[in-house]
């Protein structure tokens, strides 16, 4: 209970030290007074002042970041700077299922395109299978995922939208699951495929190492010795020893992803997640709508970091306990 | 029928494709109702005979016959392999630490072996291992059986690992250095239980570097020297009267528990060939204190009876 | 004549996570002369690896004092530390890791003296190598190339390099196979001779003690429970551990015994009173509660036992 306790106010350690340096790097450098910009282009310095005046900016900087907590997270009601009126933080939360789909079929995509390949590439160590995968891996770690999205839209909205292979595909945007699931599950599809490219081309890598490495392990050994047969151990007895640290990985991709690490494949497929309105608040400098995503994205973060470690301390019995003496 | 010849290595000979070869020639019997201890020192090539033993040696080219109960191991498919592992003969490691899988219940990995030979449900499989661990003597076996191997004392956990190579009935029982790993105490411990289980349950084959270890629990044993067997016999006989110099000079290098304390112990220069430097003729003849020139070609295994050595000093 | 080094009632507590406490060293007091060999002798978790970290001053004791002729280890400024360092020397079991890799051999046998500030040539540390039964050849190669049997020879050489009064051998031929266990074993009795050598050895192996000891201090749970003269301790033990432990030594000739029962108690929860009363074939009612102090018997023989089996 107490190391409950203690993770938890580190935890709001480090979500309130993530909130002091986003508002003083976009409040309280030079030049960030966004009054001039919220007057509107040519307006007079009385305007100026007088915007200043109602939106607070000539309030001490202590005041107005307590102030903008409070609309962030007690009230609840903070306005953009640009689409006036328009608030916030409830435009972070319509955005949230968005991303959580997105996010959710790239997790399966890559997940089992790991556990595939990876597999595959641990049972032929070393030969020309192997060599390929390994070879694809580094193209889809390496191709920009941005880059990646438009050339399969180029291919499967216009080039050879036409054709059986693409006909399927649904125009840009996102239907949510209540008014279609068909439609929902189709328009997330080739998104989803395009995250998980990268994803695939890393966990596959890491899992094959991590495998083979646990089939040199003595309890693999002692395994064969009991007659187990090669389906079993692989699946149940290396997969089980390896699987701990490609499961931290994943936790921490995943939670990164879900707080709108995937702004780019969300802008390139005009899916309305969190990380595409952090692209819009970060090109129109909308400040609220900045911090608003930069906060929930660091809120995911720190919340999946304590709860892979809790996951840890489940699944491998080893780490906790002591053990006993001799 | 006790007295029967179990396991037959004929001329095994290992080699492997960066290593050399491992072993060359060796040739042990286990029969049935005897425990044989296999001594040696490190890269005399022991411990990789048991592992031939159930097909788990290392990548690379093995001749020579290997005899289990009539059967041929060396023509054994994987599907052979799989049915004769863990059920007709298993093996114990060194570290049984690391011979668990350690995010596992013991109870559990215990109750997958049984159930890759036998059709027992998973209730009456438990139950098996419950009275297993009971009869390796473990206290409150219900309970060890849901402990995780790091959970458990050296000793006990070495038990378990007994207890699981034994749960499938097996004929054959090796042990590669069960009892290097634990405190001397224990160690007595495990090795009484050995014991019992040889003169009860299943021939056991002991691979162990000491040779108190083969005079307290085996009735049998085979020397091991750069891979090739050089003694074999009764213990009493060997360990009394050792024919082979290398066994000779192995015993005398113990030092001893009784009587007056040597000023230096008696000890053999040098170090053991590797398989690049192991010589075409006895592989005992650089460092042998009576070499002759007949030592040139390796001699053969010769002797009156049940014990013999590979040397040309044997009449 | 003073001891070289002497041990006053030194405990060590760990403290662990969540409270509890692992008392390693128990109020232990030993002493040992001039060239002379004591050997610390004891199964897992009894303590034997801290006190000879605690005497070599790597670790400081929480109670008690440790003199090195005569003077305090702990209250020593570092200075004088590091020149008390070159007296007291040790030897470890795993000697692959004792040594960088990317050093000669020659380098790795300068560097004591290079931080000690001490003179020395080529042909001194060569000649340093032939002492332990190396070839002076081997100045120029590395490590990696080395058996087992000879790191340990390098091993032995950095430490007596620079003519130590004392070394302190943390189990340093267990990891080595008989026969060249057999050579280590003489190179140590015969440098302890030649040099005046003192020798605190620590290990597990009553047979190989027996070989290098002029005396024996058991260890069971962090406190000394026998100690005396080598040869007469272990042909008649007194404390019915001891007893125990020479019984389950493996012996070609000796059949083997019934073995002692359970397992070593945790040593993070002792038992109450005389700390082996719970595997003690021979214990009675007064051993569960009330633990026996170290006396000494006849013969120079100190025990901690109520019935002493002798």
């Amino acid at each position: 209970m107490k190391g409950l306790a203690s993770r938890l106010g580190q935890m709001m350690l480090v979500l309130f030290g993530i909130s002091v340096l986003v508002f003083a790097v976009f409040f309280a450098t030079p030049g960030s007074d966004p009054s001039a910009r919220i007057a509107g282009r040519g307006a007079s310095p009385e305007v100026i002042e007088r915007v200043r005046h109602a939106y607070g900016f000539d309030r001490p900087l202590p005041m107005r970041y307590l102030t903008m907590m409070d609309h962030l997270f007690i009230s609840r009601n903070l306005t953009s700077y640009v689409n006036h009126g328009q608030n916030v933080v409830s435009e972070v939360f319509a955005a949230a299922p968005v991303t959580l789909s997105l996010v959710l079929w790239a997790a399966l995509f890559w997940v089992a395109g790991a556990l595939v390949f990876g597999m595959i590439g641990a049972a032929f160590q070393g030969g020309w299978i192997d060599r390929l995968l390994s070879f694809l891996a580094l193209i889809g770690l390496s191709i920009p995922v941005f880059w990646l999205g438009e050339m399969v839209n180029l291919v499967s909205q216009s080039r050879f939208h036409e054709s059986w292979l693409f006909s399927w595909v649904p125009p840009l945007g996102y239907v949510p699951f209540a008014t279609s699931p068909l439609g929902w599950a189709k328009g997330l599809i080739l998104p989803a495929l395009t995250l998980a490219v990268a994803f695939i081309g890393l966990y596959s890598r890491v899992l094959r190492t991590d495998l083979l490495t646990a089939m040199q392990d003595d309890a693999l050994r002692t395994a064969r010795a009991k007659g187990v047969g090669p389906w079993r151990l692989w699946f149940c007895h290396a997969l089980r020893l390896s699987g701990l640290s490609a499961l931290s990985l994943f936790g921490l991709d995943f939670a990164q992803l879900l707080g709108g690490g995937a702004l780019l494949t969300e802008v390139v497929f005009a899916l309305p997640g969190v990380g595409h309105l952090t692209y819009q608040g970060l090109s129109t400098l909308d400040l609220p709508l900045i911090m608003a995503t930069v906060l929930y994205a660091a809120f995911f973060v720190v919340i999946a970091n304590a709860m892979i470690d809790g996951l840890y301390r489940l699944l491998d019995p080893r780490i906790g306990k002591g053990s006993h003496g001799g | 029928m006790a007295g029967d010849a179990l396991l037959t290595v004929g001329e095994l000979r290992l080699r492997h494709r960066q290593a050399g070869v491992l072993l060359d020639g060796v040739s042990l019997t286990v029969k049935r109702g005897q425990i044989l201890g296999v001594v040696g020192e490190s890269g005399s090539g022991k411990s990789l005979t048991g592992l031939s033993v159930l097909g788990l040696q290392p990548e690379g080219s093995l001749s020579g016959t290997l005899a289990f109960d009539g059967e041929d191991l060396t023509r054994f498919t994987p599907r052979d392999w799989r049915r004769f592992r863990g059920h007709r003969a298993a093996m114990i490691f060194q570290d049984p630490m690391t011979a668990f899988l350690p995010v596992r219940r013991i109870g559990p990995q215990i109750v997958e072996q049984i159930r890759l030979h036998t059709k027992l449900s998973r209730q009456a499989a438990s139950e098996r291992v419950v009275s297993l661990l009971a009869r390796m003597g473990v206290p409150s076996p219900e309970q060890t059986a849901q402990r995780f191997p790091h959970e458990l004392s050296g000793g006990l956990r070495q038990r378990a690992m007994i207890a699981m190579a034994l749960s499938c009935d097996p004929e054959l029982l090796i042990a590669d250095e069960p009892t290097t790993a634990l405190d001397v105490t224990v160690q007595a411990q495990i090795l009484t239980l050995l014991k019992e289980i040889g003169a009860r349950e299943a021939s056991v084959m002991l691979i162990t570097h000491d040779m108190g270890v083969v005079a307290q629990s085996c009735t049998d044993v085979a020397v091991l020297y750069a891979g090739v067997v050089i003694e074999t016999g009764p213990v009493a006989s060997v360990l009394q009267t050792p024919l082979h110099p290398y066994t000779q000079a192995l015993l005398t290098a113990i030092p001893p528990m009784d009587g007056p304390r040597p000023e230096r112990l008696p000890v053999i220069e040098g170090v053991p060939p590797s398989p690049e430097t192991r010589p075409s003729g006895c592989v005992f003849a650089p460092r042998c204190p009576q070499i002759s020139p007949e030592c040139a070609v390796r001699p053969a295994m010769r002797g009156e009876g049940a014990h013999r050595a590979a040397c040309v000093l044997v009449a | 004549m003073s001891a070289l080094l002497q041990a006053k009632n030194v405990a060590r507590t760990y403290k662990l996570g969540s409270g509890a406490s692992l008392r390693a060293v128990d109020g232990i007091s030993l002493e040992l002369a001039r060239g002379e060999t004591l050997a610390l002798v004891g199964e897992s978790g009894c303590g034997k690896s801290t006190l000879g970290r605690l005497l070599m001053g790597f670790d400081r004791p929480d109670t008690g004092e440790i003199l090195f002729d005569g003077q305090d280890l702990a209250k020593r400024s570092s200075h004088a530390q590091r020149v008390l360092r070159s007296q007291l020397q040790m030897v470890f079991q795993d000697s692959a890791s004792a040594f960088n890799p990317r050093w000669t051999i020659g380098s790795a046998l300068a560097e004591p003296f290079r931080i000690h500030k001490r003179p020395y040539s080529r042909q001194s540390l060569e000649d340093l190598l032939e002492r332990v039964g190396l070839s002076g050849a081997f100045f120029d190669r590395y490590p990696g190339a080395l058996s087992g049997g000879q790191r340990q020879r390098l091993n032995i050489a950095r430490a007596i390099a620079l003519s130590p009064r004392l070394i302190v051998a943390d189990e340093p031929v267990s990891a080595l196979d008989v026969s060249v266990q057999a050579q280590i074993v003489n190179l140590l009795r015969q440098l302890q001779a030649d040099l005046d050598l003192a020798c605190l050895f620590i290990s597990h192996d009553l047979a190989v003690v027996r070989q290098i000891s002029d005396r024996i201090a058991v260890m069971y749970l962090g406190a000394i429970v026998e100690e005396g003269e080598t040869l007469s301790l272990l042909a008649s033990p007194a404390h019915p551990y001891t007893r125990a432990l020479v019984d389950a030594v493996p012996q070609p000739g000796k059949p083997l015994g019934a073995p002692l029962q359970g397992d070593v108690p945790s040593p993070l929860s002792p038992p109450n009173g005389c700390r082996f009363h719970t595997r003690c074939p021979v214990a009675q009612p007064r051993c569960s509660t009330e633990r026996p102090d170290l006396e000494e018997r006849q013969g120079q023989r100190r025990v901690a036992c109520h019935f002493p089996l002798m």
